[in-house]
């Protein structure tokens, strides 16, 4: 017989899954605290002048280690529209590399109050095309638009000043695993029309 | 090699919709053809189909040898020179490759002629493996087709053999395509499924959704690592785009490996005419410009190397049909004209399995350039 002696499938059509669970699924949000910069921060009460340099020097450098990076300024600026992306200076050379400016730093409540150096994470900001550019980079202690984290979740604004929430895994510091930037596969298949033959 | 009618089962549509076969019908057209099938003897297979298959499969891997050491060729062929140490190093371990199809012709009498080797992102798979499978057995089963009739089909079998094979262990094996396609998806399920029922676990993720970590890694969508993908999307596309160049660095395994990029290539046609001139499965081929060309009797026909699809191509003096392709070079070909079956020009879809040639599936219609629109028509053999 040249044929196979039976042919099987296991998944039902429809059932495959194609994404991961929804973020929120996995994920608890945690509360924070939104600053552009460590004066504002000191402003605001809750930390002294120093814990909000020291929050804001190792929220620069995990802004270093881990921004999202894109390959051309084009691709950056789709992805933080309004935001400004800036070459990243490479120390072991490679391709040149593009990332949104750090528009302001979280500081994460519960942990700074267990901790002298509260612990921070750099956030990113966007505007939406239809917002005025003008609101969206300045105003107020924590500036307009939406901000979000290197990892993509979104920061949500608490009802007042500096209160912020987000996810917890905002917080994780692994950025030897953590992913940088999605998207880098596939822009090709939409001028082709599928890459199959 | 005959072409024959048959009633179509009431229900197939039912069928189609009920596996995910979601391009049975395109643009209201049957896609998937059962009111047409081919017939073969046993004989027109096995020496006119299947062993010409394993010859040109064994062609082709010495043809990557042949290629990878001549930095000439790897340039006429358009592979990025950032990419050449990454192939080589794939082929010297000899990362395995899945799978592939020889569209060849063939008109039951001749030996047939390759048209080309469609190595790295095949398609039309699950039709050829499943559907059609099932087509016959229904039709033995219901009475309307002889008992000892047969095909040529155990595509499904060696899929599965080949994953248990891939020496995967406990890594999970991802499986990424285009997700909003139907045909890509279709596709990358159903391997997935052979996957799965060859043991290995298994998840799936759309090419876009890819991420890169800061050492040049590639995860998923929950953040693991990537350590085998097989991607349902060609190589020049991955290398030129905006994470393509971390492949060459990273550790990833890939399905089909990067040296199956010596193959899926136009090029390669006029490669195997220069190791095996006169070859009787070999049309006669040459690069854009070889003043051989000029030499070539009758018409020819110009195929962009990285084309897909039956666009871009050109017989003779005929204007171009339409497509996206062209820009890395074109290779040129003696032109064969698909056989006539009353108005109607099939092209055998020879498929190989982890190195073995095991089943065909047959595209049809009117044109001499088989589009992707051309019907998928099955085939039994008897006698």
């Amino acid at each position: 017989m040249k044929r196979s002696v039976a042919v099987g499938l296991t998944i039902a059509a429809g059932a495959a899954a194609w994404y991961a669970l929804a973020p929120s699924a996995r994920d608890e949000e945690i509360a924070g605290n939104l600053y552009t910069d460590p004066q504002s921060c000191a402003a605001d009460g809750r930390y002294t002048r120093d814990q909000c340099i020291t929050a804001a020097v190792n929220a620069n450098e995990a802004h270093q280690q881990s921004a999202p990076r894109y390959a051309t300024q084009a691709d950056c600026l789709a992805d933080f529209p309004g935001s400004t992306c800036q070459p990243l200076y490479q120390t072991g050379g490679g391709p040149s590399l593009f990332v949104p400016a750090m528009a302001g730093f979280v500081v994460a409540a519960t942990v700074a109050s267990a901790m002298s150096a509260p612990s921070a994470v750099p956030v990113y900001r966007t505007c939406r095309n239809d917002a005025d550019p003008q609101a969206c980079r300045s105003g107020g202690s924590v500036g307009g638009g939406a901000y979000y984290t290197g990892s993509g979740s979104a920061v949500s604004r608490g009802s007042s000043g500096s209160s912020v929430s987000l996810a917890r895994s905002g917080f994780t510091s692994a950025p030897s695993t953590a992913t940088l930037s999605r998207g880098g596969f596939g822009a090709r298949a939409a001028a082709h029309g599928g890459g199959h033959s | 090699m005959e072409r024959a009618r048959i009633a179509f089962r009431p229900d197939w549509q039912q069928q189609a919709a009920s596996v995910g076969f979601a391009h049975a019908i395109i643009d209201g057209k049957p896609y998937w053809d059962e009111t047409t099938y081919y017939r073969f003897t046993l004989d027109e297979i096995e020496r006119g189909l299947e062993a010409p298959t394993q010859t040109l499969l064994g062609m082709c891997y010495d043809a990557v040898n042949y290629i990878i050491a001549r930095p000439d060729l790897m340039r006429r062929l358009a592979i990025p020179e950032m990419a050449w140490d990454y192939i080589a190093k794939s082929w010297r371990r000899h990362d395995k490759d899945l799978y592939g199809r020889f569209d060849l012709r063939y008109d039951g009498t001749a030996p047939p002629k390759l048209y080309e080797f469609n190595a790295d992102t095949p398609t039309a798979l699950f039709e050829a493996a499943v559907f059609q499978w099932n087509w016959l057995e229904q039709n033995i089963e219901r009475g309307t087709m002889a008992n000892d009739a047969d095909q040529f089909n155990s595509i499904h079998e060696k899929l599965i053999a080949a994953f248990g094979k891939l020496g995967l262990g406990r890594r999970t094996l991802h499986l990424s395509g285009l997700g909003d396609d139907d045909e890509d998806r279709l596709t990358v399920e159903y391997l997935d499924d052979c996957a799965r029922q060859a043991g290995l676990a298994t998840r799936l993720i759309a090419i876009a959704d890819i991420g890169i970590t800061a050492d040049g890694r590639f995860t998923d969508l929950e953040d693991n690592i990537i350590t085998d993908l097989f991607k349902l999307y060609p190589w020049e596309w991955l290398l030129a785009e905006t994470f393509g160049a971390y492949l060459p660095g990273d550790t990833m395994r890939m399905i089909e490996p990067p040296w199956k990029m010596t193959l899926a290539n136009k090029g390669l046609l006029a490669v195997l005419w220069e190791m095996y001139p006169g070859h009787e499965l070999l049309l006669p081929a040459y690069f854009d410009g070889d003043p051989r060309i000029a030499e070539l009797r009758g018409a020819t026909v110009r195929k962009p190397l990285l084309g897909r699809e039956g666009r871009n191509i050109v017989i003779g003096n005929r204007p171009p049909t339409a497509g996206p392709y062209g820009e890395e070079g074109h290779v040129v070909q003696a032109l064969a004209e698909l056989p006539d079956f009353v108005g109607n020009r099939p092209v055998i879809g020879s498929w190989v399995v982890a190195g073995e040639a095991c089943g065909i599936g047959i595209r049809e219609e009117a044109a001499l350039v088989t589009s992707d629109t051309a019907r998928f028509v099955p085939h039994i053999i008897l006698g």
